[in-house]
């Protein structure tokens, strides 16, 4: 998983390198597009077409016969059932690409979250950054942190037994990438911050040591190298929003608006029956 | 061939709609560009007024710094323009001094004649600048209140504000914070609330205080809640309060969960609170904290912020929370005006205070801050207020900008007692001793960054709305009214809103720090004192309240007493109290009286943090006026600015403005 992480993190940081210094809507219209056209292609090749195309016909003439018939009570009945049944059979012709675009387009999102859905500390900001040990483990008294001079260290380690759990809040005071160090037991692992100047910059909140999930939900980082110490180790960077016609928006909703947007748009070019 | 077309016109659809959307993300970015373009409105040679309101800014102490050196800016804004005392309200009350300031009117006028009138059928207290009421209309099922009409927040002050003409007239202005201007009006002028902004709880400020010590039950702390935390394994859980819930029956108080973790060892611990967490040293101020108090699940919640102050961990643990301010990202309430403002605010600066009187003097009093960590509270107040001064002058290109600070009045009040060795409080402070010196100099170094902006076209004005002066000795009005034999009592417990007052036996009271009021038939409830009786009582309690002399010092405790009708004017006399009392420089109405309690004494002497005051004899606590231009009135007062601002961009004085250009000959007072 680690490898796949890598390949795509390598692939969207060659496709964000371009929209780096500008808007941050503009590389999510561009997403939004690939994304468009995909879907537009695994529907295309993916679905019943001639299915789909009669079903929507059928459904077009139903609604024409409502309309035409709207005095006649039984007529009106068995058009909306027909229009139900269609509907029915349209939903199903959609189930099978659907299911394969389920793991492209997660995979794709997973990426989008870790470059759109937080973003770098600015200087002066602060964060809380947290160890959670592996359970049993008796080394909470025993794990410190170092930085480097581009974040300082606010306050000393809050542990919380019953989380397993150290907490220290820092400062960013330089942009760049700063190494934190935790020790425990004569063993050091590291992690990243990112302290940035407002580009476009790919962060994952957590690292783990493993599990598949954990690992693919965080891209932006590679998983702590196995240890029996430590299980998990976060850096609580700021949910990122992107301003759109004065609003303030969640990533996700641009790329799900202007991804339909674009698939309708483009659906005549590719010629596929949605 | 009917293929090729229709793929033709297929694809000229698709390439519309590629369009559509590029043009649609080119508006959203463009969209992303916040506020007007710095050219907006920005005409060379377009007139600007500036006019800066330091509360309480006292003339006699303002002199002798500018005479020491100490206030450079003062010091040439005097001498390049004007400085001049400014005559107060009537009494000198805030929320009645800026009142008279924003209509040019007085309390008889804009109907604000004091922080508190009184209901007359019930004589209930009620903070006197703005009111709620519930949706008219509610239907109830099972323990839900559903509204069928929506509530109602409304300013009471009346009289049209001075910016209105402004507005009306095309002038931009912006109106930062002044006093009695809750709710804000839609009226074409930007403004923010200030003084008279409740909190979600709805009062001015009620903060929370968790402690793991024993807390005397008949202790009510004043502006406060102090609630028992228990420490559990280095854990405690706890609520913090917010708003009342009106979409339940009897509108109990929301509350929100949280939990704070504590270090074995360290002096640090971890507030979690909604998801959110905060690391926090011992003696740390949080960041400001967003809660939402859920009202209906999934359907309706009211969003607030508060800053955490852990103030000791060990060996006793004691969490300050402040008030829950009115979230200015997603306010609750109408706080400015556009609504969008304050939420335009807090996307340049961050979140900040919203509540009135954000200085949280109480805790203060209460013990519950300590006189350093009250400061630093005031100071992170202070902070927001530059960051906002700040952020309007760097985008003030023409009209009005009128801008408050409250620093000087509220430090003023609580830290005279450092610097007057006569205060029954005074304690030889040290450092204490040059709070209010200290913030004198901050307003200068405020003064300094706005002089920095002003050019030719622009007029300054620098305003206090009152002076000060100690607050030695309380007296008790209501009890002096009691054994003079004005009020009946019916028996001699100290409860508050006159809950042991027989209505039938009396004659007269107090409402307010300076109001008192005759039991009038036909005005009050229970009025008893007939119209044809009112002149001859009067007459006699005025001659016996000006004799009443400290018994510590022989001193006479008031100077001058004013009957409503010879100091006021307007529609709204009807509502004054009869008589307006002015305390001599030391003396004042105590926190008792003021809500209807009858304590045992007259006279006692104010050992509290409150030390300094200006609720007394107006003549004794004028206010300052400087200008960039000649002052030409004689003896300006508070009414004759918003004349003076109209006049600066040539419009008429208004009707029922009873002042005149400051600028003019023959003016004043």
């Amino acid at each position: 998983m680690e490898y796949v992480n890598s390949a795509l993190s390598g692939l969207f940081g060659v496709l964000v390198y371009p929209f780096r210094g500008i808007d941050p809507l503009w590389s999510l219209a561009f997403f939004s597009l690939l994304i468009g056209v995909l879907m537009l292609v695994i529907f295309r090749y993916t679905s019943n077409q001639p299915a789909i195309a009669e079903a929507k016909r059928k459904i077009r003439a139903y609604v024409y016969e409502l309309s035409l018939f709207k005095d006649e009570v039984g007529m009106v009945l068995s058009a909306q059932r027909s229009i139900l049944r269609e509907n029915m059979k349209y939903m199903k012709y959609a189930v099978k690409p659907m299911l394969f675009m389920i793991i492209p387009l997660g995979l794709i999102l997973v990426q989008l979250d870790s470059w759109y859905g937080h973003r770098a500390l600015e200087p002066g900001e602060r964060a809380v950054v947290s160890v959670t040990l592996a359970p049993g483990g008796d080394v909470m008294s025993d794990v410190t942190l170092e930085t480097e001079p581009g974040i300082e260290i606010e306050t000393p380690a809050l542990r919380v037994p019953e989380q397993e759990r150290i907490d220290w809040r820092i400062r960013a005071v330089e942009p760049g990438e700063h190494t934190l160090t935790f020790n425990a037991e004569g063993e050091s692992f590291t992690r990243k911050v990112v302290v940035g100047d407002g580009g476009i910059t790919q962060i994952s909140p957590a690292a783990y040591t493993g599990g598949v999930w954990n690992i693919l939900m965080n891209p932006g980082n590679r998983p702590i190298p196995g240890n029996p110490l430590v299980e998990e180790i976060s850096v609580g960077y700021p949910g990122a929003e992107v301003s759109a016609l004065g609003f303030r928006v969640h990533w996700l909703v641009i790329v799900f608006v202007l991804s339909i947007v674009f698939g309708f748009a483009l659906k005549g070019l590719f010629g596929v029956e949605i | 061939m009917r293929t090729d077309i229709g793929q033709a016109y297929r694809g000229r659809k698709a390439a519309w709609a590629a369009l559509a959307a590029a043009v649609l993300m080119l508006a959203a970015t463009l969209g992303c560009g916040s506020g007007e373009s710095p050219k907006a409105g920005a005409a060379a040679g377009e007139k600007k007024v500036i006019v800066i309101g330091f509360d309480g800014m006292d003339p006699k102490i303002l002199t002798r710094l500018m005479q020491e050196g100490k206030l450079p800016n003062f010091k040439k804004l005097a001498k390049e323009g004007d400085f001049k005392e400014l005559g107060t309200s009537m009494p000198p009350q805030s929320p009645v001094a800026w009142s008279d300031f924003i209509t040019g009117m007085n309390p008889g006028g804009h109907g604000i004649f004091d922080f508190i009138h009184r209901e007359p059928g019930t004589m209930f207290p009620y903070l006197s600048t703005s009111s709620a009421e519930p949706p008219e209309k509610t239907v109830t099922v099972g323990k839900w209140v559903i509204p069928l009409s929506s509530g109602k927040v409304s300013l009471l002050r009346r009289g049209k504000a001075f910016w209105e003409y402004l507005t009306d007239n095309g002038v931009k202005a912006t109106v930062f914070r002044v006093p009695a201007n809750f709710p804000t009006v839609k009226d074409g002028a930007r403004q923010l609330s200030g003084m008279g902004t409740p909190d979600m709880q709805g009062t001015y400020g009620t903060y929370s205080y968790y402690t793991d010590e024993k807390i005397d039950p008949d202790r009510k702390l004043s502006g406060g809640r102090a609630f028992r935390a228990k420490v559990r394994a280095n854990r405690v859980a706890a609520s913090l309060p917010g708003p009342p819930n009106t979409f339940l029956k009897d509108a109990p108080q929301s509350k929100v969960d949280f939990v704070v973790y504590i270090d074995p060892e360290n002096p640090v611990a971890k507030i979690d609170i909604q998801g959110k967490e905060i690391i926090m040293k011992e003696g740390e101020w949080s960041d400001w904290v967003k809660i939402d108090y859920e009202m209906v699940p999934y359907l309706q919640s009211a969003s607030g912020i508060v800053r955490f102050y852990l103030k000791e961990i060990r060996p006793g643990f004691k969490l300050y929370v402040t008030p829950v301010n009115i979230d200015p990202s997603s306010p609750a309430l109408p706080i400015s005006s556009p609504e969008d403002y304050s939420e335009d605010i807090a996307e340049e600066i961050g979140l900040y205070y919203t509540q009135g009187i954000p200085e949280d003097s109480k805790a203060l009093s209460e013990d519950v801050l300590a006189d350093g960590e009250f400061l630093q509270q005031a100071d992170i107040v202070f902070g927001e207020e530059t960051d906002m001064l700040e952020l309007e002058l760097g985008r003030f290109r023409s009209g009005l900008l009128f801008f408050y600070i409250g620093r000087v009045d509220q430090l003023s009040h609580m830290f005279w007692r450092t610097m007057d060795p006569k205060h029954p409080a005074y304690e030889s402070a040290g450092k204490l001793r040059a709070v209010i010196e200290n913030a004198y100099v901050e307003m200068d170094a405020v003064l300094g960054r706005v002089l920095g902006v002003v050019d030719e076209n622009t007029t300054l004005i620098v305003l206090s709305d009152h002076g000060f002066a100690p607050f030695y000795r309380a007296f008790n009005l209501n009890s002096w009214l009691a054994r003079e034999g004005y009020v009946t009592l019916t028996d001699d417990t100290e409860s508050e809103f006159f809950q042991n007052v027989d209505w039938k036996g009396t004659r007269a009271y107090g409402v307010g720090f300076n109001g008192l009021y005759l039991n009038m038939k036909g005005r009050e409830g229970g009025g008893i004192v007939a119209e044809g009786d009112r002149d001859a009582l009067l007459e006699e309690i005025t001659e016996k309240l000006l004799a009443v002399k400290d018994p510590g010092n022989g001193k006479q405790v008031i100077t001058k007493i004013y009957r409503a009708e010879d100091i006021y004017s307007g529609p709204f006399l009807k509502d004054a109290p009869d008589l307006v009392i002015g305390y001599d420089s030391g003396y004042r109405a105590s926190w008792e009286t003021v809500l209807g309690s009858f304590p045992k004494e007259i006279l006692r002497d104010n050992k509290q943090k409150w030390s300094g005051d200006h609720l007394i004899e107006a003549d004794l606590v004028p206010g300052i006026l400087l200008s960039n231009k000649k002052i030409a009135a004689g003896r300006p007062t508070l009414r004759d600015l918003a004349p003076t601002i109209l006049g600066e961009f040539g419009i008429e004085k208004q009707e029922g403005m009873t002042g005149n250009s400051v600028f003019e000959v023959g003016t004043g007072k």
